[in-house]
C-alpha cells in the first residue's frame, strides 16, 4: 500500500514537472517583441537619447541634464504587458524591481514619483501637456502630439 | 549598542514623557499648518498635490524570554509595523514642498512628521533642502520606513542601531556631478536634533545643538558606494544629564552582478562618554534573485572597546537567513530567521541586560514576517 502511494506520488510529480517545463518553454517564446518608442513633449529641446541615458532616466538615476532640463518619468499601469517588457528589455530586470528602486528614491525626497498613466492614450496626453514629461509607448501608438527620442528596438535585448 | 548602558540613567518616567510627547506633537502640528497656510489659496487645485504612501504589517517572536532588540518570546505585531503618507507639491519649476507623516511603534502609532521640507533646485547640479529631514547616515536610512524599497525584513541593528535618532531640523546641500557612467553626490548637512528616541525599550530625550555631516555617494550601473562622517555634541536629558561628543563614520558598498546582489556597511561611533564609549559594527548581505523570489543571508556583528564596563558591552554576532517575495498584487512578503548571540558575560543586544542581570541563555532565535506595499 505504502509502496503504491510512493509510486503514484513520484510518477505524478514527474508529470507535473514535465507540465511546468512545457509551460515555461511556451511562455518564454510567447513574447512577440514590439518596438517601444521613448517619447517626450514636442516642445522639449532634447532630440535624441541613447540607451544608457534612457535606462538611467527610467531607474531614477539621471534626473537633470547639463542644460538645466529636467525630465519627469511616466509609467503605464502595473498590469500593462508593455510595462514589464519595457523594463525587462531596458534593464534586464523586472518592472517590480524598478518600482522598488523608485520607492527608495521618491520616499527619500530625491526625485518626484513617476506619473502613473491609465493607458497609452493617457500617457500621450500627459506627455503632451507636460514640458518635462517622458514615457514609453508602442511604436504603433505614436502620434504627432509627442516626440520620439529613442526607439527600443527588438534587437536591443 | 549602548542601549543597555543607558539603563543606568534614571529617567523621570511616564508623565514627563507624555508631556514631551505632547509638546513634540504640538510642534509638529504647528509645523504642518505652516506649509498648508502658505498654499491654502490653491487648496482647491487638489490635482497639484501628490499623495503617496507605504505600509508594513509585521509579526515577530523569539525563543528567549529576555527582550532582544525589542522582541521577546511573546508574539509582537508592533515592532516593525508602520504606516506612512507623503504629500508633495510642486510650487514652481524648481521648488517643491514635501511632507511625510509616519506612524509606528517608536511613536506609539501617533502620526509624526518624519520629513517636512522645501526643496530648491538651485542649478542642474545643486539642490538645497531645508526643514525637517532624515539623517542621511546609512545606505537605506533615507527610506528605512518603506519596506518595499529594500531587501531585508529590517536593516541590521548591529549597524543601523548605532544612531538612535533618525531626523534633524536643518538643511542639506547636494552637489551632483555626472561622469560618463557614474554619478557622484556630495552632500553636506547641518542642523540640530531634538528628539525623543528609544534605546531599545527606554524612552529618552536627547538633543544635539550642533550637527555637521558630509556624505560622498557614487552610483554607477552596478556599484553604489558611500562614505559618511558626522561630528556632533549630544546631550541626553536625564538626571544627571549626560553630555558628550560623538564622531560617527560609516562606509557602505552595494554591488549587483546579474542576479546576485551584495551589500556591505560598516559604522563606527566614537564618543567620549564612558558608558557608551566606542563601538563599531558591520554586516554583509548576499542575495540572489530568482524570478520574484529573493533569498538572502546576512552576517553581522557589533563590538566595543575595552573601556566599556563589563556586562554592558553591546558585543554581539548574528546570522540571518531571509526571503523576499514580490507578488502579482504589488505586495512584498518577507520572512527571516535571525540567530543572534551576545558575547559571554556581556549584554549584547539584550535590551535590559547588564552585569547583574545577564540573560540565562545568550543565544536567541528570532522569526519575523512582514507584508509591505506602497500606494
Amino acid at each position: 500500500m505504502k509502496l503504491l502511494l510512493v509510486k503514484i506520488i513520484s510518477t505524478s510529480s514527474a508529470f507535473i514537472a514535465l507540465f511546468f517545463l512545457i509551460c515555461s518553454s511556451l511562455l518564454s517564446t510567447r513574447v512577440i517583441a514590439t518596438e517601444i518608442a521613448i517619447v517626450v513633449n514636442p516642445g522639449n529641446s532634447i532630440e535624441a537619447l541613447n540607451q544608457d541615458d534612457v535606462r538611467r532616466i527610467f531607474l531614477g538615476k539621471l534626473r537633470n541634464f547639463e542644460s538645466g532640463k529636467k525630465l519627469h518619468v511616466s509609467n503605464l499601469p502595473d498590469d500593462a504587458p508593455l510595462r514589464e517588457e519595457f523594463y525587462q528589455r531596458l534593464t534586464g530586470h523586472s518592472a517590480k524591481k524598478a518600482k522598488s528602486q523608485w520607492a527608495a528614491y521618491a520616499f527619500s525626497g530625491l526625485v518626484e514619483f513617476p506619473q502613473e498613466c491609465a493607458s497609452e492614450e493617457d500617457l500621450i496626453s500627459w506627455v503632451n501637456k507636460n514640458e518635462e514629461g517622458i514615457g514609453y509607448i508602442n511604436v504603433e501608438s505614436v502620434t504627432d502630439r509627442v516626440k520620439v527620442v529613442y526607439r527600443l528596438g527588438t534587437n536591443n535585448d | 549598542m549602548g542601549e543597555s548602558s543607558l539603563n543606568l540613567i534614571s529617567v523621570n518616567k511616564p508623565q514627563r514623557i507624555n508631556r514631551l510627547k505632547r509638546i513634540a506633537l504640538l510642534r509638529i502640528s504647528s509645523l504642518l499648518t505652516l506649509p498648508i497656510c502658505c498654499f491654502s489659496h490653491s487648496l482647491l487645485a487638489a490635482q497639484d498635490f501628490r499623495f503617496s504612501g507605504f505600509i508594513t504589517a509585521a509579526v515577530a517572536i523569539t525563543d528567549n524570554e529576555e527582550t532582544y532588540q525589542g522582541y521577546n518570546n511573546e508574539v509582537n505585531y508592533g515592532h516593525d509595523s508602520i504606516f506612512g503618507l507623503q504629500i508633495d507639491r510642486r510650487l514652481s519649476k524648481d521648488v517643491r514642498v514635501s511632507a511625510q507623516l509616519v506612524a509606528n511603534d517608536a511613536s506609539d502609532f501617533d502620526a509624526a512628521a518624519e520629513w517636512l521640507y522645501i526643496h530648491y533646485q538651485i542649478s542642474p547640479t545643486l539642490e538645497f533642502r531645508a526643514g525637517r529631514l532624515r539623517l542621511p547616515i546609512y545606505q537605506a536610512s533615507q527610506h528605512i520606513h518603506v519596506g518595499t524599497s529594500y531587501l531585508w525584513v529590517a536593516p541590521p541593528p548591529e549597524v543601523y542601531g548605532q544612531a538612535p535618532f533618525t531626523r534633524y531640523h536643518g538643511f542639506d546641500l547636494i552637489h551632483r556631478t555626472q561622469f560618463d557612467d557614474v554619478v557622484l553626490d556630495v552632500q553636506f548637512f547641518s542642523g540640530r536634533v531634538e528628539d525623543e528616541f528609544r534605546f531599545f525599550g527606554t524612552y529618552l530625550t536627547g538633543e544635539s545643538k550642533e550637527l555637521y555631516g558630509i556624505n560622498f555617494i557614487t552610483e554607477g550601473d552596478n556599484l553604489r558606494t558611500r562614505v559618511t562622517y558626522v561630528d556632533t555634541n549630544f546631550r541626553i536629558t536625564a538626571t544627571p544629564p549626560l553630555e558628550f561628543s560623538v564622531k560617527f563614520m560609516t562606509v557602505g558598498l552595494q554591488y549587483e552582478i546579474g542576479n546576485w546582489e551584495t551589500m556591505f556597511e560598516w559604522a563606527r561611533r566614537d564618543t567620549d562618554a564612558l558608558p557608551i564609549g566606542l563601538s563599531s559594527g558591520a554586516y554583509l548581505t548576499i542575495a540572489r534573485s530568482i524570478g520574484d523570489w529573493m533569498p538572502y543571508v546576512t552576517y553581522a556583528f557589533q563590538e566595543s572597546d575595552d573601556d566599556v564596563p563589563a556586562g554592558l558591552k553591546p558585543n554581539t554576532k548574528s546570522v540571518t537567513v531571509g526571503l523576499r517575495f514580490d507578488d502579482v498584487n504589488g505586495l512584498v512578503w518577507k520572512a527571516d530567521l535571525h540567530h543572534g548571540k551576545a558575547e559571554d558575560g556581556e549584554a549584547g543586544h539584550f535590551t535590559f541586560a547588564n552585569a547583574t542581570n545577564l540573560p540565562e541563555d545568550p543565544t536567541v532565535n528570532l522569526l519575523r514576517l512582514t507584508v509591505s506595499t506602497v500606494f
